[in-house]
């Protein structure tokens, strides 16, 4: 009994004093960067969907749907400890309503600022995203019989958001194994969109947004340059509920969108400060977003 | 440092203000002729406000639902309750004659992308078959009654009618229409 106490003892204080995993090579609004230094993220996510999660949650047939983007990640310090900056984005989204027409063009961008409340024992900040309609909610077409089509496949939501977060996030090092933990939850507050498809626009219902994440890194010759990830993320509509959700946007916009998801990542580093990351995040319960697994490869540099 | 300025400064005004998608049609060159539907149909219905941009969905009066269907005998009008389908909500009655749909006064259906009417023998419609469902356009509103005028020659002893999501191919609801005397 003796024994295993002092175990874990020698454990408690080997987790407390040895070096600890920062996940440096992806999104980390747990840890304030330095002043200096930066990290970017270039992505391209695919999505392929021949399914569609209605407003009850439960699937429905759909014509073809593709879905293809290019988002941008980014983190900058600005003061030590107290002040970040973040970006992230769709610089292009395209979207596929196959054999009827597509959308190309800029998708919605969220600048955020995030400071750093503790350091010990966990990493907790807090920041404010704000979400600027910088896509297309209603795209148009010069051809009156393609207006619907047009009209369906928005770049962006149309509104202004608001998203205070908190981050929580903790490294550990056991042995040869690196690992960090990282949980963020923001409170979306919406707005009303300026354009939708269809009828006048209503206010966007509020919504959570969560994310729950791992990543190991074993310390060993060349494998420690991979870093795994898994994830639990998603966001779900907190205000009206009981109004339903039969209100929709069909490339996963709007108003009544919610999903749960679950997600693997690999990021390995190239070289210097560059690396690659590839991955997938698939839908396991979702209202009003096409119903397929979303795939991804990422650049990344760090400063 | 003054390029990074003049970047600077255009990046926030395209933030600021937004930016346009470009569409594509990726219409097959036949869908193109006739806006990618089949139907031959030409009436405008009677009441309601406009939900939507016609997507080329024109409704008419020439065609019948399916000539295999059996009579329906002595009854003149067919009707039914419509139900939701597929999470969305649909509520009150469609009749239907050899002259007309009548929708009534009490319908009801969420809301949803480039909603139509289709008259068709089946059941499921996806995917809509222009050889025996009749296109009767876009759903002129999400609410209250409305009517299509119709030449059928004859009824047929049971015909549905559905709310269908043009677009994206997702039933929004359904009416089965029984015969009445």
């Amino acid at each position: 009994m003796m024994k295993t106490l002092k175990l874990t003892l020698v454990a408690l204080i080997a987790l407390a004093t040895l070096p600890l995993l920062t996940p440096e090579a992806a999104s980390a609004q747990a840890w304030i960067r330095e002043p200096g230094s930066a990290y970017v993220n270039l992505g391209y996510r695919f999505i392929r969907a021949d399914q569609f999660f209605g407003p009850d949650g439960e699937t429905v047939s759909l014509n073809p749907y593709r879905q293809h983007a290019l988002s941008v990640y980014g983190e900058v310090g600005i003061v030590r400890r107290w002040l970040m900056a973040t970006i992230d984005g769709e610089l292009v989204r395209r979207n596929v309503l196959v054999d009827r027409g597509a959308t190309t063009g800029l998708g919605d961008i969220r600048i955020g600022l995030f400071t750093g409340l503790v350091t010990k024992p966990v990493n907790l900040s807090f920041g404010v995203l704000v979400g600027l309609p910088t896509g297309d909610p209603l795209p148009q077409s010069d051809d009156p019989s393609q207006a619907v089509t047009a009209n369906l496949l928005p770049t962006g939501d149309g509104e202004v958001d608001i998203t205070p977060t908190l981050a929580l996030g903790h490294g550990f090092r056991w042995r040869k194994v690196d690992q960090f933990v990282q949980a963020t939850l923001g409170y979306a507050i919406r707005t009303t969109p300026r354009e939708v498809a269809i009828g006048e626009p209503v206010d966007i219902r509020d919504q959570l947004v969560y994310r729950a994440e791992t990543g190991i890194r074993i310390d060993r010759t060349f494998i420690r340059r991979f870093l795994f990830i898994v994830r639990f993320a998603g966001q779900f509509t907190v205000q009206g509920r009981d109004e339903g959700f039969s209100r929709q946007g069909v490339a996963g916009l709007g108003d009544g969108v919610e999903f749960h998801a679950f997600g693997l990542e690999t990021l390995v580093k190239v070289h210097g400060g560059f690396g690659v990351g590839f991955g997938m995040d698939s839908v396991f319960f979702a209202r009003n977003v096409p119903a397929a697994a979303a795939f991804k490869l990422s650049l990344s540099y760090e400063l | 440092m003054k390029l990074w300025n003049i970047g600077s400064v255009a990046l926030l005004l395209v933030f600021a203000g937004g930016c346009e998608a470009i569409f594509t049609d990726l219409r097959e060159p036949l869908d193109l002729v006739d806006g990618g539907h089949d139907a031959d149909l030409d009436a405008e219905p009677d009441a309601g406000t406009d939900a939507g941009t016609d997507a080329g969905t024109d409704a008419g009066t020439d065609a019948e639902p399916d000539a295999g269907t059996p009579d329906t005998g002595d009854a003149t009008t067919l009707s039914g309750p419509f139900m939701g389908l597929s999470g969305y909500n649909a509520t009150g009655t469609a009749t239907l004659s050899a002259t007309e749909l009548v929708i009534s006064d009490d319908f009801s259906v969420d809301r949803g992308p480039g909603l139509i009417l289709v008259i068709s023998p089946r059941e499921r419609l996806a995917p809509m078959d222009p050889e025996v469902d009749i296109n009767l356009g876009v759903l002129p509103s999400l609410t209250g009654g409305a009517t299509f005028p119709l030449e059928l020659s004859e009824l047929p002893e049971r015909a549905y009618v559905h709310i269908y999501c043009e677009p994206f191919g997702v039933a929004f609801g359904r009416a089965e229409l029984l015969g009445t005397e």
